[in-house]
């Protein structure tokens, strides 16, 4: 889990500078240390400051501590939150879009001067943590590295800094913004926050749609049959589905031409593979021109590999040549003439051409072209849900989701860690 | 709107949705991977075998060692539930005793056999003497007893409000929490990658919809997308 810590963004690393505006006079700065010096006689000589930056809107969860280095004359320390329009001359929690745990009374302060009783107090060499979880929209608090709970829901507000508030003489507090390690277990609370996340999307429940009761099965067996694994298909059929996906005989033959015809493109029987291609699905290659060049092209390629460079040099004169069409075409007509060109066309600048991943890729193409042609789905819904849940993963982190900033999504979509 | 929340929110059209879905790159093999996984652990070891024959996708584990939990969810997927609790207490008879859930379920399992086989007595009996003393311990329990009891009522199941537990996919859903559960007792990874890679993107669906008006998918297997909530109009 370390989504949560790095952003595009700045993160707070200090103190804001005032220029000694409003009440912040009375506080004397030096690098994270701040210590009150006004004259602190009631609640309008309170003094406030921010850090530098909002916490960055992409983070899941943020947490910065506070220790009191002491605690003055009464200990009216506030830790916590403030939106950017809050006044200096506050204790955070007082104004509206602010939030503080203060010292004194142990009570949490949350855009009210009235405060809920929430932790014990502190003091003199305590440190205060504040966890701000963006995705659950809950702010909560440490004391000496023990967690105390939530003390503020509904936090939304998009642009928060940590802050502190001071208002007696002698009072004194330095921050960590995670330059120095922290009291409290950071990584504990990240690694909770994100467990919570995932085991809410561990509860959501498939919904039931198409013919079977089982959406998995059914999904897996389209795949499957659209892919031409016949065999594959009606096992699962049979086994997940109580064979519940009538599929009828024309339609078996069907999927098992359509693999017979992927697997001699795989094995560069170009000829054998159009031929049964039109047989199929007739009609395919007219109207898939593109695949259909391809398929000529690869003709010809099979013929380099075999050495028969006569008759290919022959086929492209008298087919290739006039069957390109687009600038497409043009270019792959000229990658694959090329390889005559080379004594070893395998290790020739086009000799991928050469390949078993171009044959099965061009295998795929033709296969998608059949399905178009026979009014179905040139991919399987499988494949379709695949790349929804990738674009929906990269348009979650484009607008810095704070949920999903704290679960690792990519894990779940590659299948680098499957065997296979 | 919440305090401090922005108002505007982006839309995506579906063509500009498609557009994106076509420059993800989906990898045959990667697809093969995530069906040979579910196979393997939900224990669908024969379609596994021919799957690996069929697509050169290796298996990554020995399919014959898996075959005891094979047969153990064959028992359950037709209907002889008792032979499936001999066959788990043979390989771990912990696992019952630790499950209580699990094991409600299989008796449960066992009811609807009977109900389903015609034996009402038998049912009635099997009923009282095994599953009511665990309603008892556990509302939960209890809920799910009525549901299944009230079977009975029914003259035609497939009918009535209760039908679900007369489906195949309610025997399959036994199937997989056992399954799960002797997969966790010898430590193996018991949650296959594609129903939690479905779950995520539904999720995932739910959660840019509060900020983003995109297309969605709702029927899974159909996989079409809807328009955006800002291009529909209203009937």
């Amino acid at each position: 889990m370390t989504a949560s810590s790095s952003s595009r963004f700045p993160s707070p690393a200090s103190w804001e500078r005032t220029g000694g505006r409003g009440n912040t006079r009375h506080l004397q700065v030096n690098g994270l240390r701040i210590k009150y010096t006004g004259p602190g006689n009631s609640d309008a000589d309170a003094a406030c400051l921010k850090a530098d930056h909002p916490v960055p809107a992409d983070v899941g969860v943020y947490y910065f501590e506070v220790t009191v280095i002491d605690q003055g004359r009464q200990g009216f320390i506030g830790v916590g939150f403030c939106a950017p329009e809050v006044k200096w001359d506050r204790l955070p929690g007082w104004e509206t879009h602010s939030y503080g745990y203060h010292g004194d009374d142990g009570n949490a302060f949350g855009g009210c001067g009235k405060g809920k009783v929430y932790g014990p107090t502190f003091g003199t060499g305590d440190v205060i943590g504040v966890i701000l979880n963006r995705a659950e929209k809950t702010l909560s608090y440490t004391k000496n590295g023990i967690e105390l709970g939530i003390a503020f829901e509904n936090v939304a507000e998009e642009r928060l800094f940590p802050a502190v508030g001071l208002r007696t003489p002698g009072e004194e507090v330095v921050a960590n913004f995670g330059a120095t390690p922290f009291r409290g277990n950071r990584d504990a609370i990240l690694a909770e926050a994100s467990q919570r996340i995932q085991a809410r999307i561990e509860a959501v429940p498939l919904p039931r749609s198409g013919k079977a009761a089982s959406v998995l099965g059914e999904l897996i067996f389209n795949h499957l049959t659209h892919h031409g694994h016949w065999e594959t298909a009606a096992a699962v059929a049979h086994d997940m589905l109580g064979n519940t996906m009538e599929v009828s005989p024309t339609r078996v033959q069907e999927i098992k031409e359509r693999r017979r015809v992927y697997d001699l493109v795989v094995h560069g029987q170009m000829k054998d593979a159009m031929a049964l291609t039109e047989v199929t699905a007739p009609g395919t290659l007219q109207s898939h021109p593109k695949v259909a060049f391809r398929l000529q092209c690869q003709n010809f390629v099979e013929l380099v590999r075999e050495g028969q460079d006569e008759a290919a040099m022959a086929f492209g004169r008298a087919v290739l040549a006039h069957a390109a069409k687009t600038a497409d075409d043009n270019e792959l007509l000229q990658d694959s003439l090329s390889l005559l060109a080379y004594d070893d066309p395998q290790t020739s600048p086009c000799g991928h051409l050469l390949g078993t991943a171009h044959r099965a890729e061009l295998a795929s193409a033709l296969n998608s072209a059949m399905l178009a042609q026979m009014g179905g789905q040139e991919e399987s819904a499988l494949e379709r849900l695949y790349r929804h849940a990738v674009v929906l993963q990269q348009e979650l982190t484009r607008g810095g989701d704070p949920a999903a900033a704290l679960i690792d999504m990519k894990a779940v979509l590659s299948m680098a860690d499957l065997s296979g | 709107m919440g305090k401090g929340e922005a108002s505007a929110k982006r839309s995506i059209s579906k063509d500009d949705w498609e557009r994106k879905l076509g420059a993800v790159r989906v990898r045959k093999e990667d697809m093969n991977k995530l069906i040979m996984n579910f196979l393997v652990t939900e224990g669908y070891v024969e379609a596994a075998q021919i799957f690996e024959k069929e697509s050169l996708t290796s298996p990554g584990v020995d399919l014959g060692a898996i075959t005891d939990r094979m047969e153990i969810r064959k028992a359950v997927q037709s209907g002889n539930v008792e032979e499936a609790i001999e066959r788990v207490n043979d390989l771990n008879p912990e696992i019952l005793e630790e499950k209580h859930q699990l094991s409600f379920h299989l008796q449960q399992q066992r009811l609807i056999e009977l109900i389903r086989q015609g034996k009402t007595e038998e049912a009635l009996e099997f009923a009282q003497e095994y599953l009511a003393p665990r309603g008892e311990e556990n509302p939960e329990f209890l809920e799910e007893l009525e549901r299944t009891v009230a079977l009975l009522a029914f003259e035609d199941t497939k009918n009535s409000p209760v039908a679900d537990l007369m489906d195949i996919a309610q025997r399959q859903k036994t199937a997989s929490e056992l399954n799960a559960a002797i997969l966790s007792s010898q430590c193996q990874e018991k949650e296959p990658r594609l129903p939690s890679l479905l779950k995520m993107m539904i999720w995932a669906q739910t959660k840019l919809s509060e900020k983003v008006d995109s297309p969605q998918i709702t029927d899974l297997v159909a996989a079409t997308l809807s328009d955006p909530a800002s291009e529909q109009r209203p009937a």
